[in-house]
C-alpha cells in the first residue's frame, strides 16, 4: 500500500492552481523571463523534485534565486500549503507538518482537506498515532476523502506498515536521530543532516544543492560535493549540478573533472566563454546554470 | 455473582468494598433488565471514570462505551438507581443531582445485549464527596502552536452544567491575540489578562471597571507578560520576556519555547506603578513566572542561569525561588531563597490554605507544555517533603494547574489523550496526601474532545461567573488609548 503526496490542485478544498498531477503541473507552466511569480515558480520546481527532475532540469525554466524555491511564507495560507509540500518533498517533516499546521489553523473553521491530509501524513511518520487518529476521523467525515482516510487508518499504530509504505517509510527514514532546532544552523546545514540520516532520499540532495545554486555559493555547493559526491546520496551529478562543477573550474582547474562531469558539458561550458568573451548573444546557452549566473542573476 | 468475583471484593480497600457491596445490590434493581450473564473485565467507556473522585455539585458524568451491541448502564447509589440507554450514556441532570446530592458512592455498572442476552461488565465505582469545588473553571481556547493563530478566546465553564459562555474572543476584538489572564484569589470580579497586536494592552477587571494599561516601560524588557494576581487584590506579578519559539527536527515535543532574557515586576493596581528587585532583574539569570504566596508576603518565581541561547537550550534549568515581599512599602527583601531544585520548575502555586506548593517540573526549559516528560509535582510547605503525585501523572504532557478554594481540587492541563491537544483534568487532594485518579472535565456528548480542535490553556478556577460583558471590554479596547505605567526606581 502507498500513500501518493497529494499533488497541488488535485480537486480539492482550496486548491485552484490547476494540474492534477506533477507531469501537469510541469506541462502547464507558463515560462516567462518578464514577471515571475515565486509561488508559481516553486509549485513547479516541487513538481520537478517529485518527478526526480529537479536538479537535472530546474534551469531550462527561468529561476528567480532562492525564493523561487523555497518562497517566503508571509503568513499567507496559499504559500504555507506550497512550503508543507516543499518541505514534504525535501523530507523535512517537521517543517511540513509546521506549516500544514499554520494553514490549516488559518483556514478555521473549515479546515483545509488536503493540509489535514498532510496532518495525517506527517503524524503517521513520527509515530505520533493518536493525534493521526484524530485527524483521520475528520477526514472520514468528509465524502471526497473518506477513502483517502481509510487507507491512512490502516497505519494507524503499525509502524512496520509505515515503514513498509514507499512515501511514508521514506520520509520515516529522514527523521534526524538527534534532534535540532528549526532556528540552530542554516537550512543546508540541516539539510546536509537530513541527507545523511536517509542518503538515498534524492528529492533532499537536489534541493540542497538548488538552494546553492541559486544563491550562487559556490563555497557552500563545493563543500556538499566534497562530502556527497561518490557517495550513496549523490553518486553522479545531475545536469545543473555538472554545469556548476564547470563554472569551479574557474577556481578550481579541473574540478570537473574530479566530480565526473561529462566532457561534452565541459566543452559547451568553454563554448559559452567563448561567447562572452567576443561579445556575442550566450541565447543558446539560455536553458543552462551558466546563462542563470552570467545574465539573469546579474541582472 | 460467582465465587471469584467476592474473592476480588475481598481484595479491594475498605472504601471500595462499600463500592462493590453497593454494585452487588444494584442488581435487583436493574430497570426491567434481566442480567443473565457477566463478561470478564471492564467496559471499554471514554472517559475512563472508573474509580474516580468527585465533588457533590460536577455534572454528569457522560461517557460512551465503544461497543456495536445494545447497551445500557445501571447507575446507583444504593438507594436510587437509574437505567441509561447506550452507548452514548448521556444521564438526566435531575437524576444526577439526587443519586449524588449529599455525597457517597455511585456504582455504574454497564450492561451490553449480545444475541438476545444482557450480560454486565465489571461494575465501577464514582466517589462523590460532599464539599462543593469553585463552579467555574476559567481557560483560554487557543490552536496547540504554531506561529499563526485564527480563532481564540477566553471562555468560562459552569461545572455544574455543560455551558460554557465566552468571556472575551477574538472574533470581536479584529482577530488579536489575547493570552495570560488571571484572577485574584479566584474572584470572578477580579481579572486581568492581555490582549496583543490590534488593541494591545493588559486589561485590568476591578471594583466594577476595567482598565486598559500599557505595560512596556524603559526600564523593562518587554510589556508585561505571565501575571499572577496577589490575594489581597492589589498587586498582580508579573514577568517581563524576550521570547522565541523553534521547531524540533525530530523530537516528540515538536515546539520549543525559549527565552533570551526574562525579569520579574510588581505592578500596584492602586498606584499604577511597576517595583521590582536588583534580585528579580539580574542580568546573568533569567526570572519567570512569579506567584505570590497566600498571604502576599512571599513572591516565589523561577530561575534560571543565563545560557547561550539556542545552541544551549538544553542546558536551562529553573529552580524555584522565593523572595520576601512588603505589600505596605511594594519593596523586596535582600535575600532570595532557594525553595527546590530538581529539574526544570514553572508555574509554582500555593494552595490557598499556605500548605502546598505546586509547580510544574520536566528535564529543561520553561514551556511546558512542549515537553512531554512535564509532570506536576507538590511540596508540603510545612515539611519540605515532596507528594506523591505518581497518580495524576502521565507520561505525556501536565503543566498548568489551580487549586480550589478549599485547597482540596486541582484542575490542570494535560495532553495525555492524544499528545497535542491539553484537556483539562481534575484531582483530589486527600487528607493523607495521595491524590485521586484524575477525570476529564465532563461533556455531554462524549465526541465532544473529539472534534474540538483547540486546546484548553490556563485553566483556573474562580468562584462565580465572570460577569463583565464582552461588550464592555470592547468598548475598552476600542476606546481606550490606555495608561501609561511607570517603573519605580
Amino acid at each position: 500500500m502507498s500513500v501518493v503526496l497529494l499533488p497541488v490542485g488535485c480537486g480539492i478544498k482550496g486548491s485552484d492552481m490547476g494540474g492534477t498531477d506533477w507531469n501537469d503541473i510541469i506541462a502547464d507552466y507558463q515560462d516567462t523571463s518578464q514577471t515571475v511569480v515565486f509561488d508559481n515558480l516553486a509549485r513547479l520546481n516541487l513538481a520537478l523534485a517529485q518527478t526526480g527532475q529537479l536538479a537535472e532540469r530546474a534551469f531550462t525554466y527561468t529561476q528567480a534565486g532562492p525564493g523561487g524555491l523555497i518562497p517566503e511564507w508571509g503568513q499567507k495560507p496559499r504559500t504555507g500549503a506550497l512550503l508543507s509540500d516543499i518541505f514534504y518533498s525535501m523530507g523535512y517533516v517537521a517543517l511540513s507538518q509546521r506549516y500544514a499546521f499554520e494553514t490549516l489553523v488559518q483556514d478555521e473553521p473549515e479546515y483545509s482537506d488536503r493540509m489535514l491530509a498532510r496532518l495525517v501524513e506527517t503524524n503517521l511518520i513520527f509515530g505520533a498515532y493518536p493525534v493521526a487518529e484524530k485527524y483521520i476521523n475528520r477526514l472520514e467525515d468528509r465524502d471526497k476523502l473518506r477513502r483517502s482516510a481509510v487507507s491512512y487508518r490502516a497505519f494507524l499504530y503499525d509502524d512496520s506498515a509505515v515503514e513498509a509504505d514507499s512515501v511514508l517509510g521514506a520520509k520515516r527514514r529522514c527523521i534526524p536521530e538527534d534532534d535540532f532546532l528549526s532556528d540552530e544552523g542554516t537550512l543546508g546545514e540541516q539539510l546536509k543532516i537530513i541527507i545523511r540520516t536517509n542518503p538515498k532520499h534524492r528529492a533532499t540532495v537536489d534541493y540542497l544543492g538548488m538552494i546553492y545554486l541559486l544563491d550562487c555559493n559556490f563555497d557552500a555547493f563545493k563543500g556538499m560535493l566534497d562530502e556527497f559526491y561518490g557517495t550513496l546520496a549523490l553518486e553522479s551529478l545531475p545536469v545543473s549540478f555538472s554545469e556548476a562543477a564547470c563554472m569551479m573550474s574557474e577556481i578550481y582547474p579541473d574540478y570537473w573533472k574530479s566530480v565526473g562531469v561529462d566532457i561534452g558539458i565541459y566543452r559547451r561550458y568553454t563554448d559559452f566563454k567563448k561567447l562572452l568573451e567576443s561579445g556575442r548573444s550566450p541565447e543558446k546557452y539560455r536553458k543552462t546554470y551558466w546563462y542563470y549566473v552570467m545574465m539573469v542573476n546579474s541582472l | 455473582m460467582n465465587a471469584g468475583r467476592i474473592c476480588i471484593i475481598n481484595q479491594m480497600p475498605v472504601r471500595w468494598l462499600a463500592v462493590a457491596l453497593l454494585c452487588i445490590s444494584s442488581l435487583s434493581c436493574s430497570g426491567g433488565i434481566d442480567i443473565e450473564g457477566s463478561l470478564e473485565g471492564a467496559p471499554a467507556i471514554f472517559p475512563d471514570y472508573a474509580g474516580v473522585t468527585i465533588p457533590v455539585n460536577m455534572a454528569p458524568l457522560d461517557f460512551r462505551l465503544d461497543s456495536d451491541c445494545e447497551s445500557a448502564a445501571i447507575i446507583s447509589n444504593g438507594d436510587d438507581s437509574i437505567l441509561v440507554k447506550g452507548p452514548e450514556f448521556r444521564i438526566p441532570m435531575k437524576a444526577w443531582k439526587r443519586l449524588t446530592a449529599g455525597g457517597g458512592d455511585i456504582c455504574v455498572r454497564v450492561l451490553v445485549n449480545k444475541d438476545g442476552k444482557w450480560l454486565s461488565y465489571d461494575p465501577f465505582g464514582i466517589k462523590v464527596l460532599d464539599a462543593p469545588i469553585d463552579r467555574y473553571i476559567t481557560y483560554r481556547l487557543i490552536d496547540p502552536g504554531y506561529e499563526t493563530w485564527n480563532e481564540m478566546g477566553l471562555y468560562q465553564r459552569d461545572v455544574e452544567t455543560f455551558t460554557e459562555t465566552a468571556i472575551i474572543r477574538n472574533t470581536v476584538t479584529d482577530r488579536n491575540c489575547m493570552n495570560c489572564h488571571s484572577f485574584s484569589d479566584r474572584r470572578h470580579d477580579r481579572m486581568v489578562f492581555h490582549m496583543r497586536a490590534q488593541h494591545g494592552g493588559t486589561y485590568v477587571i476591578k471594583d466594577g471597571s476595567i482598565e486598559k494599561l500599557n505595560t512596556k516601560t524603559p526600564e523593562t524588557i518587554s510589556a508585561l507578560v505571565y501575571p499572577q494576581w496577589s490575594p489581597d487584590g492589589r498587586y498582580i506579578a508579573f514577568s517581563v520576556n524576550d521570547t522565541f519559539q523553534a521547531f524540533h527536527s525530530s523530537s516528540p515535543d515538536r515546539i520549543e519555547v525559549y527565552d533570551t532574557e526574562s525579569d520579574v515586576v510588581v505592578y500596584d493596581t492602586e498606584t499604577r506603578t511597576l517595583a521590582s528587585s536588583r534580585l528579580l532583574m539580574s542580568a546573568d539569570r533569567l526570572e519567570t513566572f512569579p506567584s505570590f504566596s497566600h498571604d502576599g508576603r512571599t513572591l516565589y518565581f523561577c530561575s534560571s542561569p543565563q545560557v547561550k541561547m539556542p545552541e544551549e537550550y538544553r542546558q536551562v534549568r529553573y529552580s524555584l525561588c522565593s523572595i520576601g515581599f512588603d505589600p505596605e512599602t511594594m519593596t523586596f527583601s535582600d535575600t532570595v531563597d532557594t525553595v527546590y531544585t530538581g529539574g526544570s520548575s514553572t508555574f509554582p502555586r500555593v494552595s490557598p490554605d499556605g500548605r502546598y506548593l505546586m509547580f510544574t517540573e520536566a528535564e529543561f526549559g520553561n514551556f511546558h507544555i512542549w515537553h512531554k516528560g512535564a509532570d506536576l509535582k507538590v511540596m508540603d510547605l510545612n515539611t519540605g517533603e515532596m507528594l506523591n503525585t505518581g497518580d495524576i501523572n502521565s507520561p505525556d504532557v501536565e503543566s498548568y494547574h489551580s487549586w480550589s478554594g478549599d485547597s482540596r481540587w486541582v484542575v490542570f492541563s494535560s495532553r495525555r489523550l492524544d499528545g497535542l491537544y491539553t484537556r483539562l483534568f481534575i484531582t483530589h487532594l486527600n487528607e493523607d496526601g495521595t491524590f485521586t485518579k484524575p477525570f476529564l472535565l465532563p461533556q455531554q456528548d462524549s465526541r465532544y474532545y473529539d472534534r474540538l480542535y483547540k486546546s484548553y490553556n490556563i485553566p483556573e478556577f474562580v468562584d462565580d461567573r465572570v460577569d463583565v460583558t464582552e461588550k464592555e471590554i470592547v468598548e475598552c479596547a476600542f476606546n481606550s488609548s490606555g495608561t501609561d505605567v511607570k517603573f519605580r526606581k
